[in-house]
């Protein structure tokens, strides 16, 4: 006889709701005292050493001596969207901490949180203006004529126009997890590439000014609606008598919705030319007065990028190869997701090593 | 041998329905969720923000969970007599799930059938209109500045509102507005226009997804066969929960990907805006009536400050690269 296809006992199930109130109400207790020192992100030691408006730059501290440290400072370039601490979670969850023990002087720019009064920022400024003045500040502090550059996620973007346009100034360039071509889809389209052909930036800035981080959160939380806003709570419950595990869980949480607004002029432009239009690989960008040519990337290029990204498809990473100028490009792929990149075991094992190894030998 | 198949299955559905056990059911569930919530509020009042929120999350998602259950053990009692009975379940969950679509999407379409009438439309308009006046109107009547700073102007206002409507919608006839209201006029017809699009937008949206909540339904009733055929019965309430996440997912997946949902949405996001303007143009209007500086003047400020920052900023980098 065949089986009926809900086999969950009345009793069962009974049980299974009095130990749900247990967990819950034990989770809340514990939940209930932590405070916000318990969960916050980004604490790795480092010092304010550049503001710019909105915009700090951040040196992180050494933890090597100084003649063991690598002289060439990698300088990292986030995406506006979201906070950089995703790459500094914890203690034991940090791409720059491990960056910082193998010897990589980090630097790191903070965009801040953009107000109404930011909303005329175009790429221009985030691009030529406040990465360029941070990479000038870092040239000068050390002395150098080229810094290592890394640029992550749509700061990837970002440093490739800012390359390519400023190649004098970089030693090697570094992009993890960054949308090059913005219509490579390969098997599995990026959901958010399109959804993006559909909406008219012109409109949606006339109307909110800058655009709201919750907005754009809340898009990322409709790229899978149930398992980013039911399942992962309902989850929750195996974790909250394990402080460790739930702590993880509140940072992760702290970090995604800890989202800044972003610029209306720079939301517009990246939206229409490089998701809409995809002018990035085309050679169309314009930054400012500046045509955006990738081929003018000719020195050492590693390109890190995560095969089970939903954001970012390798596809997308991977189509620097055919652009840039560089004779010498690394292609990295590591088995995880976007943000796995950040927070998987496999990533914190492995990533910064490979990143520190690959500068290293580069001089 | 479908009926042998299904034979087994009315014994668990008769002790679901056994006075003497407790399965969750709506009230149950509400009950449950009110008391947990107390505890939550309480225990959680000088609690992190972070802490706080992901707590109702879980709360939230228990109840959703247990909702899920109710919900798939009434599809699962409505359906299985009718199995019991012979009939073909696959076509059965496909009706089952054809009712439920019917009976969602006309509680989205009814909502703007229901308002068709254009005085009743406008009157919907306009309350919203001054209820998204009301924070400024407020702040108004205890300003300096505000005329008088009784709720006489206050109604002047709303009087102003309504005299707009019957000259502009009294008289649809496209014919120029006159007179010294004639620029709010103006604004309100567009709002009403840009409202009623944003609306229209919106309820397409629902409806489509609507249409994929129903999807989602027929995938887990779906999913439930198959793993039963499989011998991997569903045991739990959390094993249930994970079926709902992963058909309700996969479900949703394949509308987003679907080039009507990027039209869908994006028309909805594009009305909305549009709307959105229409009404920053109506709330300007009334700042100025208060002589409060409007968003307008305030971007137009910051961007000539922008633009003279810029201007500062090159000609130091200029200055220092010929120093």
């Amino acid at each position: 006889m065949q089986a009926f296809p809900l086999q969950i006992n009345p009793e069962d199930t009974l049980r299974e709701v009095t130990e749900i109130n247990q967990k819950l109400l034990g989770g809340i207790k514990t939940l209930a005292g932590l405070k916000h020192s318990d969960v916050q992100v980004g604490t790795a030691p480092r010092e304010a050493v550049y503001t710019e408006d909105k915009i700090t730059l951040y040196r992180y501290k050494p933890v090597v001596a100084e003649d063991k440290l690598f002289p060439i400072p990698l300088f990292i370039v986030y995406a506006l969207v979201n906070r950089p601490a995703v790459a500094d979670l914890q203690e034991d969850r940090s791409l720059i901490r491990n960056l910082v023990k193998l010897g990589i002087d980090v630097y790191l720019i903070d965009w801040g949180y953009p107000s109404n009064a930011d909303r005329w920022l175009t790429l221009d400024d985030y691009i030529n203006v406040y990465v360029d003045n941070c990479v000038d500040f870092i040239r000068e502090k050390h002395g150098l004529d080229q810094i290592n550059l890394l640029g992550i996620c749509q700061g990837g973007s970002m440093s490739s126009c800012y390359t390519s346009i400023h190649p004098e100034k970089v030693k090697n360039l570094i992009l993890m997890v960054a949308p090059i071509d913005f219509h490579a889809s390969g098997r599995s389209p990026g959901l958010i590439n399109l959804w993006g052909g559909g909406i008219n930036p012109d409109l949606m800035v006339a109307g909110l000014g800058n655009i709201p981080g919750d907005l754009m959160n809340f898009g990322f939380l409709m790229l899978q609606p149930f398992a980013l806003m039911v399942q992962k709570y309902a989850d929750m419950i195996d974790i909250v008598d394990d402080k460790a595990k739930l702590l993880n869980f509140l940072r992760m949480e702290e970090w995604i919705f800890d989202s800044p607004d972003l610029a209306g002029e720079a939301y517009k432009q990246f939206v229409k030319d490089f998701f809409q239009d995809n002018k990035l690989i085309k050679g169309e960008v314009v930054i400012g007065k500046d045509k955006v040519n990738l081929a003018n990337i000719t020195m050492p290029v590693l390109n890190v990028y995560a095969e089970k990204d939903h954001l970012v498809p390798p596809p997308s990473s991977r189509a620097l190869e055919k652009v840039v100028g560089s004779k010498d490009y690394t292609d990295m792929p590591f088995p995880v997701g976007h943000i796995g990149m950040y927070v998987s075991g496999k990533a914190q094992k492995d990533l910064a090593p490979s990143i520190a190894n690959w500068i290293k030998a580069r001089g | 041998m479908q009926k042998k198949m299904w034979g087994g299955w009315f014994e668990t559905m008769q002790s679901f329905s056994s006075p003497n056990i407790m399965t969750p059911n709506t009230g149950m569930i509400d009950q449950w969720q009110k008391m947990v919530s107390q505890s939550l509020e309480t225990w959680t009042a000088s609690a992190d923000p972070a802490s706080k929120n992901a707590s109702r999350q879980m709360v939230a998602s228990q109840a959703a969970m247990m909702r899920f259950m109710e919900l798939t053990i009434s599809a699962w009692k409505a359906i299985a007599p009718k199995v019991e009975a012979g009939e073909d379940w696959q076509a059965l969950i496909t009706n089952y799930t054809e009712q439920m679509r019917r009976q969602m999407t006309p509680n989205v379409a009814g909502m703007n059938q229901a308002t068709q009438g254009l005085n009743q439309l406008w009157e919907t308009y306009t309350s919203q209109i001054q209820a998204f006046n009301r924070p400024w109107m407020e702040v108004m009547q205890v300003a300096p500045g505000f005329v008088g700073g009784s709720n006489a102007e206050m109604l002047d206002f709303t009087k102003l509102y309504w005299g707009a409507f019957d000259r502009t919608f009294g008289s649809m006839s496209g014919s120029p507005s006159v007179g010294f209201t004639r620029e709010l006029e103006e604004k309100l017809a567009k709002g009403f226009e840009d409202w009623r699009a944003s609306r229209q937008a919106m309820d397409d949206y629902q409806l489509l997804v609507a249409d994929a909540w129903a999807g989602v339904f027929e995938q887990v009733m779906r999913e439930m066969i198959q793993r039963t055929e499989q011998g991997k019965p569903v045991q739990s309430m959390r094993e249930l929960m994970s079926l709902w996440t992963s058909a309700a997912d996969k479900s949703f997946d394949a509308i987003f990907r679907s080039p009507e949902y990027a039209q869908v949405q994006g028309n909805f996001v594009n009305a909305t805006m549009q709307y959105r303007i229409s009404e920053r143009a109506i709330v300007d209007e009334t700042m100025k009536y208060g002589h409060f500086p409007t968003r307008t003047e305030m971007d137009e400020a910051h961007r000539n400050i922008y633009e003279l920052r810029k201007e500062i900023k090159a000609l130091k980098k200029a200055l220092k690269a010929k120093a």
